[in-house]
């Protein structure tokens, strides 16, 4: 067994009590929730907090609040959100994105908030440090280079999370949380591509909600890519949500890659060659080319990045197949091993 | 069919009691509830816990190592190295092999110089707590200087390579050389040649390596270890420079071997420690370092040269095999004469070259995996022969009906099968079961895939393999069974015991084994090599009917009957013809006590044993049989995504005669699940010897989402050589799945992916070289073009 280093450990049971602990702590503590990110990385010392602050007693971030939208509590497990019937009915490109991340035990335990922040994921970065020292470490910790591309001055491990890429399609906002301040963010300023400082939040933040606006006249979908039917992070996601008028007419829509940058990458230009048209097969593909060629996956996860850049059309037009109302089920059986059905 | 099978098939129409029926395996109950013991389970009073520094680097040699400030780290018991040792190396032979040269197949315990592949042990240190004797090992300072390796078997084969090992890197090579090659292929009308590789595969046993070491009043060194092994005693005493007898190995149900725990894991190292500190020491591997611990499965690459003519009869073969037996020797001449041996598949070749060796790199060392080189080889013969069906216009079955081998045919090394074949009878069910045929629909394409295979069961004929088992029966009719063979989760203890209560007339309750102990249970040699039910089962059988015998004889003669009328059944003992004379089995027992009759019984089984094949022709008996078998599957395979969906597998084997159904079900949808791994996600990738996909997040099984449900066909022809005519049923389900699918995928998208795993990368790059061998123009309009459905 991989033993965890040594750290100090806080239990809070308000929002509060944990900013404040966290300001006091500085950048040396974090955030611990449902822990299935965090404690393997801490094992592997690819991330040594001196202290965790664990969320798991703070009652108010498994809150559900149902309105005009829908208000989601950061630290809601997966499972909670898989088992939700209104994300599944009219999120439902959120329902199949919690649906397919791990495996049943990891989405028991792990949490919106932690998939949101999820560490950012590269073959060189995600091994135990024995490994790590015998390559010599990496730019992402403790080291200079990066092993992906040599001569690159930033690191760009990939953006691993199913649940973002799904939320940007939705339009979502997050909440932060701190002892001095909160923040609203719009979930894709809330990214950058850079895969250690990935995302905008501040070592004392605690992200506290999603809130989702109605989801009236909206269709959404997820498809993800890894190697197995369950366990494995994605290679490759779509996530796209559309608003058809009456008449077949795309009205609004936004489409969204995961895993192949080091955040997800909306792609305005994809969903404007959508917006006006109909799904007809030619719009679909010329949507579908046009993401195609901002995917820029790197050399750091499984598949081969030839493989994983050609793919991504085909993934495009699944999905938007989908939203026309195709059906996919067979195409889903091969891709996800299940038909996911909202 | 020949006189052997005549005989043995009368048998057919004998009812048993209690063998082939599907009872609950009596080790069920205890993993059901979690009260079974592993290895892992057991701790001692003062034990001390051990870790071990391995190389970061497959090829260096050790400039400096300096343990000063281990030692120094307050919790730390004692810290070694090479320079500790009194014996520098073992063997890693069999422990039991008495006509191995000493010396010969010989690795270093602790590499003191020379570092030949990553994950090679250098220092060991046994402290108060595990974390404690990990910062040791961090303390420890270690000074590499790379040395030149050679990662590529046939790089390695070149002149001025580095040389790994021996004189020339060649650890082991065979030929077999039958009939007139050239004739043969004179006379052919199609000559097919194809290259075929395998892929290094990890066995990804759910119980890492683990054990406990300590040393009793007596001085003898006891260890409890997770092993197929226990008579790797005979290795700890050589590396410690002690008695063999001076040393106990126990084992414990194992959570998984799968070949991969043939060979020594802890045993030494604990062995080494507790000897030195003179305290208990347990080790136990994480995953990452039981990835780097233990032996793969070898990779090969295969190229056949097929002969046939018009009407589809194999003229003449040629077939060379290599394989990457890493640094050192251990088991890969073995491996090797096993693919050799079945090289040319289950068909009738006349005219046969077979060249292989097995060749050292400075990749990790390989070794055992179910299959055992027989599982490589039928991965090539079975796609060389759809290639074949495809060329000649021969529906694939019909073309391996027009060459099988029929029971009384010669195989390859010239050995004339007197047991069944039962391939025609298996290919036809597994075909049947898949019943209709889906339809593709839009990029979805889907294809069917049948293989065949040869797989042997029990050790080669000059390893003069033999089990020992002893039995007695108790003054109350209960039974104790001792036999040294260990239980790997493959139901070897329940299957022992349902053997002694069919022949002693008792209940599966009645009957209590102990196994797995050097000091306690007659030596049974290791559980690999398909021969736990063929060697063990067919020593207690021994056992329990000499016992049988005796009561028989007693119970005769009380009733004034002959012996062969007398039978037992549910604990009273009667005539056949005349029910009203019976009694109670413990009276008889307590008649045969009273008369000073011997109650217990050790007896011995032995394998046929054998020469081994001649070493100019290849000619002779490598295997004392052969189970015979078939796959079946459908695959679904996503022409966009490359993605491979295996829909329906069905796996058919005759496995003789089955002594528990349900154990042998499980075996084979164990084995299969392992088969759809090795052949479409499974991988172990050195990157200049260094291990890139070191954990399970990277090395894919199948998961319960990636496996369609397994249908097992089992069929009896009972005439194995295994009681009551079993063959060996343990390995034969993984064999022919790889090549199964390999040849559906194959059929799905009409080009061949000739390296396993068929990733989807894979099967995307193939229907790409298919477009541009059909249009060059197709391939201009790019790669992001969609097809719409
Ligand atoms: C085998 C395996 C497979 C996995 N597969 C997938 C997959 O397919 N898809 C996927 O998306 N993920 C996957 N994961 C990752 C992980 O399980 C999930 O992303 C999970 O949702 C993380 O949530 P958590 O609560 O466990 O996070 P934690 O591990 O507790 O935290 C993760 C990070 O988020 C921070 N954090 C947590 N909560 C907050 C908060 N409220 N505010 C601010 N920061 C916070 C933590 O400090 C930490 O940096 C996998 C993990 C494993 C071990
Ligand atoms: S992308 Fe480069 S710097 Fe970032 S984790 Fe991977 S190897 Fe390290």
């Amino acid at each position: 067994m991989m033993r965890l280093p040594y750290f100090r450990y806080h239990a809070p049971t308000t929002i509060d009590e944990a900013a404040r602990i966290l300001a006091g702590e500085g950048p040396q503590a974090m955030l611990l929730a449902g822990g299935t990110d965090l404690l393997p990385n801490m094992k592997r010392r690819q991330q040594t907090p001196h202290t965790l602050v664990a969320l798991g007693k703070i009652d108010a971030l498994r809150a559900t609040q149902n309105g005009s939208g829908l208000r989601l509590g950061a630290g809601l497990t997966l499972t909670n959100l898989v088992d939700n019937d209104t994300i599944r009915r009219e999120y439902t490109g959120l329902w199949q994105a919690a649906v397919q991340v791990a495996t049943p035990h990891l989405r028991n335990m792990g949490t919106l908030g932690g998939n949101l922040c999820l560490d950012t994921r590269c073959d060189y970065y995600d091994q135990t440090y024995e490994w790590r020292k015998a390559i010599d470490f990496c730019m992402k910790k403790d080291g200079e280079t990066c092993w992906v591309a040599t001569a690159s001055r930033r690191c760009m491990a990939i953006s691993s999370t199913d649940i973002a890429p799904a939320l940007l399609a939705l339009g979502a906002q997050l909440k932060l949380v701190s002892s001095t301040d909160e923040r609203s963010f719009m979930l894709d300023e809330f990214y950058n591509d850079d895969g250690i400082a990935y995302m905008k939040r501040r070592p004392d933040e605690i992200l506290t909600e999603v809130v989702l606006s109605g989801a009236a006249g909206w269709k959404s979908t997820y498809w993800k890519l890894r190697r197995r039917g369950s366990f494995d992070f994605p290679v490759l996601s779509v996530a796209a949500a559309v608003r058809i008028a009456a008449d077949g007419t795309v009205e609004d829509a936004r489409i969204v890659l995961g895993a192949v940058a080091s955040r997800p990458l909306l792609i305005t230009a994809a969903a404007d060659a959508l917006i006006g048209n109909q799904l007809s097969a030619e719009v679909i593909a010329t949507a579908a080319a046009v993401a195609a060629k901002r995917a820029k996956p790197m050399d750091n996860a499984d598949f081969t990045l030839q493989w994983r850049k050609r793919v991504t059309p085909a993934f495009v037009s699944y999905a938007l197949r989908e939203l026309r109302g195709d059906d996919v089920r067979e195409l889903r059986r091969s891709v996800a091993r299940h038909e996911l059905l909202a | 069919m020949n006189e052997a099978v005549d005989r043995m098939q009368q048998n057919t129409k004998t009812e048993f009691r209690l063998v082939g029926k599907p009872l609950p395996r009596i080790d069920a109950p205890g993993k059901v509830y979690g009260k079974t013991l592993y290895a892992g389970d057991y701790a001692m009073p003062g034990m001390l816990h051990a870790k071990v520094l391995r190389s970061p680097l497959a090829s260096a040699r050790i400039a400096r190592l300096d343990v000063a400030q281990a030692w120094q780290l307050p919790g730390v018991a004692c810290v070694l190295t090479a320079g500790d040792l009194v014996n520098q190396t073992v063997s890693t032979d069999f422990p039991d092999r008495v006509s191995a040269k000493p010396g010969q197949n010989n690795q270093p315990i602790l590499v003191g110089d020379v570092i030949r592949y990553h994950g090679e042990p250098i220092a060991l240190v046994a402290a108060e707590t595990s974390a404690i004797a990990q910062q040791a090992i961090d303390l420890i300072e270690l000074d590499l200087e790379p040395v030149a390796g050679v990662y590529d078997p046939f790089e390695a084969l070149a002149p001025g390579a580095p040389i790994i090992c021996g004189s020339d890197n060649i650890v082991s090579q065979y030929k077999v050389r039958k009939g007139d090659l050239e004739a043969g292929f004179a006379a052919a009308d199609t000559i097919i040649e194809n290259t075929f590789r395998t892929q290094f595969v990890e066995h990804a046993f759910l119980e890492p390596e683990v054990g406990l070491a300590w040393l009793d009043d007596y001085d003898v060194v006891n260890i409890r270890v997770s092993t197929q092994n226990v008579e790797r005693f005979r290795d700890v005493a050589q590396a410690l420079g002690i008695a063999h007898s001076k040393v106990r190995i126990m084992g414990a149900m194992v959570g998984g071997g799968f070949g991969g725990k043939n060979d020594i894991t802890v045993e030494i190292f604990i062995a080494l420690l507790a000897k030195a500190s003179g305290r208990p020491v347990r080790m136990c591997y994480t995953r990452e370092e039981s990835f780097l611990g233990h032996a793969k499965r070898h990779p090969f690459t295969i190229t056949h040269k097929t002969g046939f003519t018009r009407d589809g009869k194999i003229t003449a073969a040629q077939i060379d095999m290599t394989s990457d037996s890493g640094p050192y020797v251990f088991l890969s001449p073995y491996v090797l004469m096993y693919a050799t041996e079945v090289a040319a598949g289950p068909y009738r070749v006349d005219n046969l070259h077979i060249d292989s060796r097995a060749v050292a790199t400075n990749n990790m060392y390989t070794g055992a995996f179910r299959g055992f080189g027989a599982a490589q080889a039928c991965i090539a013969y079975e796609q060389q022969m759809d290639e074949a069906a495809k060329i000649l216009g021969i529906d694939p079955m019909e073309l391996r009906r027009r060459n099988l081998l029929d029971t009384g045919d010669a195989t390859a090394t010239g050995y004339r099968i007197e047991s069944a074949v039962w391939i025609d009878e298996c290919a036809t069910r597994v075909i049947e079961a898949l019943g209709q045929r889906s339809t593709d629909s839009g990029p979805i394409k889907i294809g069917r895939g049948l293989a065949v295979y040869q797989q042997p069961y029990g050790r080669l004929l000059w390893l003069q393999d033999t089990v020992e088992a002893w039995l007695s029966i108790e003054l109350d009719g209960t039974v104790l069974v001792r036999c040294g063979m260990p239980d790997i989760g493959a139901g070897q203890i329940s299957t022992l015991a349902q053997i002694v209560a069919e022949v002693l007339g008792l209940g599966m309750d009645d009957v209590t084994v102990y196994n797995s102990d050097s000091a306690a249970t007659p030596f049974a040699g290791a559980a690999t090599a398909v021969r736990g039910v063929y060697m063990a089962g067919n020593a207690v059988r021994l056992a329990a009917q000499a016992i049988r015998g005796r009561l028989a004889d007693r119970a005769a003669q009380e009733f004034g009957a002959r012996t062969e009328l007398i039978d037992i059944a549910e604990g009273r003992v009667f005539v056949i013809d005349d029910r009203q004379r019976s009694m109670a089995l413990t009276e008889l027992i307590a008649l045969c006590a009273a008369d000073g009759i011997h109650r217990s019984e050790l007896a011995i089984f032995r394998a046929p044993f054998g020469d081994p094949l001649d070493p100019e022709t290849g000619q002779g008996q490598v295997h004392p049989d052969y189970t015979f078998g078939a796959h079946a599957v459908e695959v679904a395979v996503d022409t966009d995504t490359g993605e491979v969906t295996v829909t329906k597998s069905v796996s058919a084997h005759d496995v003789g005669q089955a002594i528990n159904m349900q154990a042998v079900e499980g075996q084979i949808e164990g084995a299969v699940a392992q088969g759809h791994g090795y052949a479409l996600s499974e991988e172990l990738i050195y990157r200049e010897g260094q291990l890139v996909t070191p954990s399970l997040s990277e090395f894919l099984c199948p998961t319960s989402m990636d496996m369609c449900r397994v249908q097992s066909i089992i069929l009896e022809s009972r005439t194995g050589l295994g009681p009551f005519g079993a063959k060996g049923a343990s390995e034969v389900g993984l064999t022919p799945a790889p090549a199964a699918i390999a040849n559906a995928v194959a059929d799905a998208i009409g080009v061949r992916i000739h390296d396993l795993p068929i990733t989807p990368e894979k099967v995307i790059n193939a229907l790409q070289s298919k477009e541009d061998l059909l249009s060059r123009s197709f391939r201009e309009r790019g790669t992001a073009g969609i097809e719409e459905a």
